[in-house]
Order: C-alpha cells, then structure tokens, then sequence
C-alpha cells in the first residue's frame, strides 16, 4: 500500500500552486504589516477629499463583504438580506449617539451586537431553508427590516433619517477628517480580513466548507450542521453590521434609503465577481463593484449600461471571479518559470481549478 | 463482544419494505461482508445503523449503547465510521483538509482562539494535520495530500473516502461499496489495506458485490435479500449456500 505514491501512475511533485489548496504560509508575517501600512498609506498618499471619501466606503464594503463570503462562500447559504445588518449596526450605532449621547466607540460596539444578535435570530429558522429559497427569506427579511426603518417614526425618525451622528471615538479621541476615518476603518478592514482568514483555516471553517460540499458526508463526520451554519451567517451579519455602524460613523448621516435590495445585491455581486472561492475575491470584488461607478461617471448617462455589461461578462465567463482569473494568471507565470528549469519532466495541467 | 447488534430492523419507504426484520451482529475486530442482490436493502441497513435514516421498528446498538436514528453527528461522535457508495467528499477542500473535517470535535481550541492564533489553536492544527496525514500514508495516499479532491483521479478519491472515515478514530468502520469502479490492482491494495485494519477491535461491515474481494477481507458473510437475512457464514459456505445461489441466479440448481 504504502508505494502507491511512488508509483508512476501518481501525480508528480512539480506543480506546486497547481490545483494545491491554499494552507497557512509562510509569508503570512509579512502580508498582514504590509497590508496595515498599505491602508494606513494610502489615507495619506491620497488628497482629494472625493477619492478619499470612496476610499473608505470600498473600506467598509470590504469589511462587509468578507463576512458575506464567510456566510455564503464558506458555508453555502445564500443571503440577500445584508443590508438590513448593515442597517441594524447604522442605526443602532446613529441612534446611540444622537439621543443617548454614547461616544462612537462603545456605538460600533453596540451596533456590532445587534448585528450579531439578530444574525443569530435570523440564522436559526434559515437553518430549515436552502438556496433559492433562504434567498428569498432574506430577501424578505431585509424589506421587512427597510419598512420599519420608515415607519418606526417615534424611534428612526422614518424617511428623513437620522443626522448628525458625531462624537468621539472614546473620552476625547476623536476622528475629525475623512483622513483620520480612512486610518480607521482602514486598519478594521485589514484586521477584519485577517479575521475571516484565520476563521476559514481553523476547525470552524472547514466544517462550514464541509457542510457546504456535502452535508450529508458532514453529518457522517460529526459535524454538526446547525452550529455551523448559525455561525456562519452570525459571522457574516456582524461584519455587515460593523461596515454599517462605520458607515454611519464617516458619512454622519443615515437615512432608510441607503438600505435597499440594492445594496444587498451589491453586497452579494461583491463576492461573486471577486469569487467566492477566497476571501480575497471578496475583497478585490469589494474595490471594484465600489470604485467601477466613478470610474464609468465618464461615460455619464451610459454608466450603467457598461456596468451591468461587465458584470454579465465577469459571471459568465469567470465562474470563479476575478480571484480565479489573478491566481490562474499567476499560477501560468509560474508554469513558465517551472518549464524552463525543468525541462523533460511533464507538468502537471493546470486546468480544473 | 459484540460491538454493533442489530435485531428486528424493520425499515419501509412508503409501501415498500426495504428491511424485513433484520438481525445482524458483528463482533468487535471482526470483519463481516453484507451481500445481495442490488435492492436487497444493504445500503438502507448501512444508512440506519449510521443513524443518517430513521427506522420503523427493531433496535441497533453499538457497543452495548443504543444507536438514534436521524442523530449521525452523535452516531460519529460515538466512533461509527463510514464511506458512501457515490462518493461524497468535500470536492473543493485539499485532500489532507477533507480528513481534518472528521477531527472537528476533538478541538481544543473555540473560536476566540482560532482566530487569535493562540497556542491550543496551532497544538491542534498541527496534531490534526499529523495524524491526517498518517492516515493518507496508511491509506497510500500522502503524495496528493495537499491536492484539491476534486482534482483526484477516483481511485484516490475513493481511499480519501476511507482515510476519511478512519479520522473519526472509528470502532465500527462501515464501508459501502468501497471496490465499486477500482480496477483490479487498486482492488487488492483496498483489500490489503482493509485487512490491516480489521487486525485490532475495529469492527468492520463491508458492503461489496466482487465476491474475490470479499472472500480475502471477509472473516463472516451476512447475505441479504429482499429485506431479510437469508444466509450467514464464512465466505465459502455462503458461496455454496443454496438459497444464496436462488436469490443471486434465480434458480435453485448450482
């Protein structure tokens, strides 16, 4: 038994990157400061207070949407209802401030959570639900969450919103400028990207996945569905309703009309045109579902047409998202490197992942 | 001792009684065969006693514990093991991170410390890994060990399924048609390996139709057909067995 890998018939060690699984690497104890100064940078190299401002919404969108990728590419579940957590962390957050008086800090805190805590309300009976039809129930759920925004007058202020969402981050720290936001929530978003890596490398994540491939052959392995799958989506409603308290934090103001299927929408196309596959698709589809509109405001009125043609070619050509098309460009560049230093072995093919 | 006993199973779906009372036991480090014609209910019975169905009437016990239908997380927990006739692993994880799956419960570290990278959280990644990958060696399969499932040919795929179930530390290893689709020479590696590990207490039920196959790892054979045990024995005399011969060529003479 043991000579089943020697034998010619298995595969031959080459292709490293090729169809490998990505593992906890090396590089890892430079990626994270480079990535931390590269936030932190960027606030600084950039000094137009427009792109800064569209800086740190990509910033929030990412948080948002790497707990997304946890809930639906991780674990499967579908889940077009995450701008009702970002709604509940914006609210929650904008209401602490304005008529309790809470500093800024302990107001994410809080809205993070009511995002948690209504993730959890949310992720229990989704649990009887798959695909199409969870869906459809968050969907429903994030409607049912924009119509009591209008309607709780007493409480949301309805339609007109809340403003004026300004105090300091905690005793007298206080983030005055875009800039000093966009360190800010720079620095959450690296550490919140960090968060979902360590999650999808630990036990947890791989029961999520397994859960996700076959649940079935997950039960059989004493993964227990429901923690999985409640976890999952708790994760990806407390991201979202961190990027919606910080949202409410930058922009000072909230009103109902930011939190509609749209945005959901937005959300999801975010981790299916970066790919569901890493969280790295969701960051970089993150950055581009942001940073696309103003760059094709030059196409003024024709805008959205370009938009949603992109979009149409990005999911039907690049089932696995613009992360896919980078790794593949890599793994080619390195497939080159690999044949010229040796030559007369086979490569192994690169196609299938 | 016995480890699995069944008795009275009665399992219907709708009009059709796919279990008709069934008694089966295998005794703790025995290697026992379930054969029978296609429909003969050895998959429904492998189903049931890894509590994935419930059943309608009878009982199952594992080592003096009763088995809950419907309960497979507790039924894993509690060491029975199985592979699935249509294979089912977890196609976009790497080979060596499909039999991790299987070690979930025995984490120390919570989430907390997962994320932190605490030292309990890398203890555990790291004698997780280990014993994942001594499993793929014992299976023969450490070369692919880094390798995308889906990626396999289904020779290696199948022996994924094995090493799989094996990561649960098993005392009742239940295998469903695990020869199905192998040639001949990963036929008898598979048999090699099975019979290494029916070496120690490990119970071992083996559904399989290559009766060579059967013959080298099988220390008993249970057949089944139509829902009922119709014969028990050593490979050789339920080969010879008449009415073995009646359900599998429909005629009574040999």
């Amino acid at each position: 038994m043991k000579n089943r890998a020697e034998k010619p018939t298995s595969e031959p060690r080459v292709n490293f990157l090729v169809g490998r699984a990505p593992r906890a690497a090396s590089y890892e104890w430079f990626l994270w400061p480079a990535l931390m100064v590269l936030a932190i940078g960027l606030a600084f190299v950039v000094d137009n207070q427009y792109w800064l401002q569209v800086m740190v919404n990509a910033e929030v969108m990412i948080i948002a949407a790497v707990g997304l990728y946890v809930t639906f590419g991780l674990s499967g579940q579908v889940s077009l209802g995450q701008a009702a957590f970002y709604a509940i962390g914006g609210y929650t957050t904008g209401l602490l401030v304005t008529k309790l008086q809470w500093d800024m800090g302990p107001a994410i805190l809080a809205g993070v959570g009511a995002g948690i805590l209504v993730g959890i309300g949310l992720g229990i009976p989704a649990l009887r639900l798959k695909g199409h039809y969870l869906a459809l129930a968050t969907l429903g759920f994030g409607q049912v969450v924009a119509m009591i925004l209008i309607n709780w007058k007493s409480l949301t202020e309805g339609a007109r919103g809340v403003s004026g969402i300004a105090a300091p981050m905690i005793g007298t720290f206080e983030l005055v400028s875009v800039r000093d936001w966009a360190i800010f929530v720079g620095i959450l978003a690296v550490g919140s990207i960090f968060v979902v890596q360590r999650i999808r490398q630990s036990t947890f994540g791989r029961a999520m996945q397994a859960a996700r491939d076959s649940d079935v052959a997950a039960t059989a392995m004493g993964v227990s569905l429901p923690h999985v799958k409640v976890l999952a989506f708790t994760v990806g409603a407390g991201f979202a309703a961190l990027a919606g308290s910080l949202n409410a934090g930058v922009i000072t103001y909230i009103s109902p009309g930011t939190y509609t299927l749209i945005l959901s929408v937005a959300m999801l196309s975010m981790v299916v045109v970066g790919g569901a596959s890493s969280h790295w698709g969701a960051v970089i589809g993150a950055v581009v579902i942001v940073f696309l509109p103003e760059v094709l405001r030059a196409a003024e009125r024709f805008y959205l047409l370009f938009y949603g043609v992109l979009l149409l070619i990005i999911v039907a050509y690049l089932p696995g998202g613009l992360w896919n098309l980078i790794t593949r460009f890599f793994r080619f560049i390195v497939s080159i490197f690999s044949k010229r230093q040796r030559t007369g072995l086979p490569l192994a093919s690169s196609e299938g992942n | 001792m016995d480890s699995l006993v069944v008795s009275g199973l009665v399992k219907r779906f709708g009009g059709v009684v796919a279990l008709n009372g069934v008694d089966f036991r295998v005794k703790a480090g025995e290697t026992r065969a379930l054969i029978g014609p296609n429909g003969s209910g050895k998959s429904t019975l492998i189903n049931c006693v890894s509590a994935i169905d419930v059943w309608d009437e009878g009982t199952i016990s594992v080592e003096g514990t009763p088995v809950v239908g419907k309960n497979s997380v507790v039924a894993a927990r509690r060491g029975i093991a199985r592979t699935f006739q249509t294979l089912r692993l977890f196609d976009d994880m790497s080979v060596v991170e499909n039999v991790m799956v299987a070690m979930h419960h025995w984490r120390q570290a919570g989430l907390l410390s997962s994320i932190l990278g605490l030292p309990r959280f890398r203890e555990d990644e790291k004698r997780m890994r280990a014993d994942a990958l001594a499993l793929l060696e014992l299976c023969g399969i450490a070369g692919v060990a880094d390798r995308t499932a889906a990626t396999l040919p289904y020779g290696h795929r199948r022996l994924v399924e094995i090493a799989r179930a094996l990561a649960i530390k098993p005392r009742l290893l239940l295998l469903d048609e695990p020869a199905a689709g192998l040639n001949d020479s990963e036929t008898e590696e598979l048999a090699n390996l099975v019979k290494s590990l029916g070496k120690d207490t490990l119970a071992i039920v083996v559904v399989e139709h290559n009766m060579d196959f059967v013959a080298s790892v099988a220390d008993q054979v249970t057949v089944l057909d139509n829902g009922s045990v119709i014969a028990e024995g050593t490979p050789e005399e339920v080969r010879r067995h008449p009415e073995v011969l009646r359900a599998y060529l429909g005629s009574e003479e040999s």
